[in-house]
């Protein structure tokens, strides 16, 4: 066996790329190195919009994630909150995933400052899992207070002063889908883009964004957040980091691991090749 | 009842609300039109509602059994899954009605230290599975492979801030690779999609598709 062939077999232990893994993982989060990052166009535009929406927007957002999502798809919602706070908004949180209550739990404590200076009932309020999927998202739009009688803790949606102000799709200027599927995305382009064309954004994982793309190229979607880089993206341009960003270098080492595995693996698989086809020639 | 009524009843409910809720899509109707078609589709989601709780008694029905049997390598996870699902729903329905929600304590509790870790951990796991079978996937062997790995790389790359480190281009060229190579790959897909739907509805307006139990 060649040196080529040795090295090659070392590099195929999947257990040597596991541990290599966590270390590449752990190093940068116990120790970040701070390495800089540049802002995408895709993320500024959506930053550019939120900027310039009118003062207390009206928006609606959909926690359509489970916990295995909510590293990524947190801290862009987070990051979102906290810009669209210096607006006044009123924000309805809505999930259509059973997840999404605890979700919503988990996304208050994340931005306790956020929550701090809204006031439930009157700013926001979490209307809780709603069943149905699309047909649930068809109602939403022709009247949240008629459809939902009460909010996730039980309190009667009848009295609450937000829905004078934002209780149908047309009182919207803003829909917020953060999901880890696909579907719902589409729910949302169908019952709320093209009957009430009511802007969306999409904050979706890395691994959803391909599919949804078709959506934001035509024009049905404002622009989208991807994964984690576009929620520390958003975070930068903010001016307050959270975890997104402190989780930039954790995430670009172990890129950087695979890839350097990918390439020597190349490398000596071509050796390797030459190599054996040198040999019948001899 | 009779056998015309059972086997073309339901037929004929699915034809008119599909007709109905087709029509109020596409064209303005009068208020009291619009009223019902969002009662329509009200009902809709209190039907879903009461499908989860038939698909919980069905689980329940099912594993009940092999409990009852005492089937060998199955029984213990059977009783596992029924007290896991009968005290979240327990814990879940006091939260409801003490008013406080999915933050009741207990509720809370079994779902942030049992469900939210086990979640994260299978998620996680993927992680290791991605980077093992990228090693070998990205095996250049001829001239698409090639392609292929280059294009990975760009993409990889423009997602993390080595990439920056390296060459500031590479982000711009993933947003553009993503916007336009990307979305034009999956567009048809999206449209073959949408016309499967279409077909799927056709049928079901036709009385092809066959959702009785004869």
């Amino acid at each position: 066996m060649s040196v080529a062939e040795k090295i090659y077999n070392i590099l195929s232990i999947r257990q040597l790329l596991y541990v290599l893994l966590i270390i590449m993982v752990l190093i940068p989060l116990l120790h970040p190195f701070g390495i800089p990052i540049s802002i995408s166009s895709r993320v500024r535009e959506v930053y550019k919009y939120i900027e310039n929406l009118p003062d207390n927007p009206k928006v609606l957002i959909e926690i359509y994630y489970e916990p295995a999502a909510a590293t990524e798809l947190e801290p862009a919602v987070g990051a979102i909150l906290r810009h669209l706070v210096a607006k006044n908004p009123k924000i309805v949180f809505v999930s259509l995933i059973a997840t999404g209550p605890i979700m919503f739990e988990r996304l208050k404590s994340y931005v306790p400052d956020v929550f701090e200076k809204l006031k439930y009932g009157e700013d926001y309020v979490y209307l809780g899992f709603l069943t149905g999927g699309e047909t649930a998202c068809a109602s939403l739009a022709r009247g949240i207070k008629e459809y939902v009688v009460r909010d996730n803790y039980g309190r009667p949606t009848a009295d609450m002063p937000i829905f004078k102000y934002a209780n149908k799709a047309e009182d919207f200027d803003l829909v917020i889908i953060a999901s880890s599927g696909t579907d719902v995305f589409e729910w949302y382009v169908r019952q709320w883009f093209t009957p009430y064309h009511v802007p969306l954004l999409f904050v979706a994982l890395s691994v959803i964004a391909p599919s949804i793309e078709p959506f934001v190229a035509a024009g049905q979607a404002i622009g989208m957040i991807v994964g984690q880089r576009g929620a520390a993206e958003y975070e930068l341009l903010i001016g307050k980091p959270g975890s997104a960003l402190a989780a930039m270098d954790a995430q670009s080492f172990a890129h950087g691991l695979v890839i350097a595995f990918i390439i020597l693996g190349n490398v000596f698989y071509w050796i390797i090749r030459l190599q054996r086809k040198e040999i019948p020639g001899r | 009842m009779s056998v015309v009524a059972r086997r073309y009843g339901p037929q004929a409910v699915i034809l008119l609300m599909m007709l109905f809720l087709l029509v109020t899509y596409f064209f303005v109707m009068p208020e009291e039109v619009m009223g019902f078609e969002a009662n329509v589709i009200k009902w809709g989601s209190i039907a879903a509602g009461f499908a989860m709780m038939v698909g919980a008694i069905d689980i329940l029905r099912y594993h009940i059994a092999f409990l009852v049997r005492r089937t060998p390598g199955q029984w213990l996870y059977s009783l596992v899954l029924i007290v896991a699902l009968l005290l979240t729903a327990a814990t879940g329905t006091i939260g409801v009605v003490t008013g406080v929600g999915t933050t009741y304590e207990p509720f809370a509790w079994l779902y942030n230290n049992i469900y939210v870790p086990a979640d994260a951990t299978i998620y996680s796991i993927l992680v290791f599975y991605i980077a093992s079978a990228s090693f070998r996937a990205f095996r250049v062997r001829n001239a698409p492979a090639l392609l292929l790995l280059i294009v990975g790389l760009i993409v990889m790359l423009g997602n993390t801030s080595l990439g920056y480190v390296i060459w500031p281009g590479f982000t711009p060229l993933s947003v553009w690779l993503n916007k336009n190579i990307v979305a034009a790959a999956f567009r048809p897909i999206i449209i073959g999609a949408g016309l499967g739907i279409i077909i799927t509805g056709l049928r079901t307006i036709l009385g092809r598709e066959l959702y009785r139990r004869e």
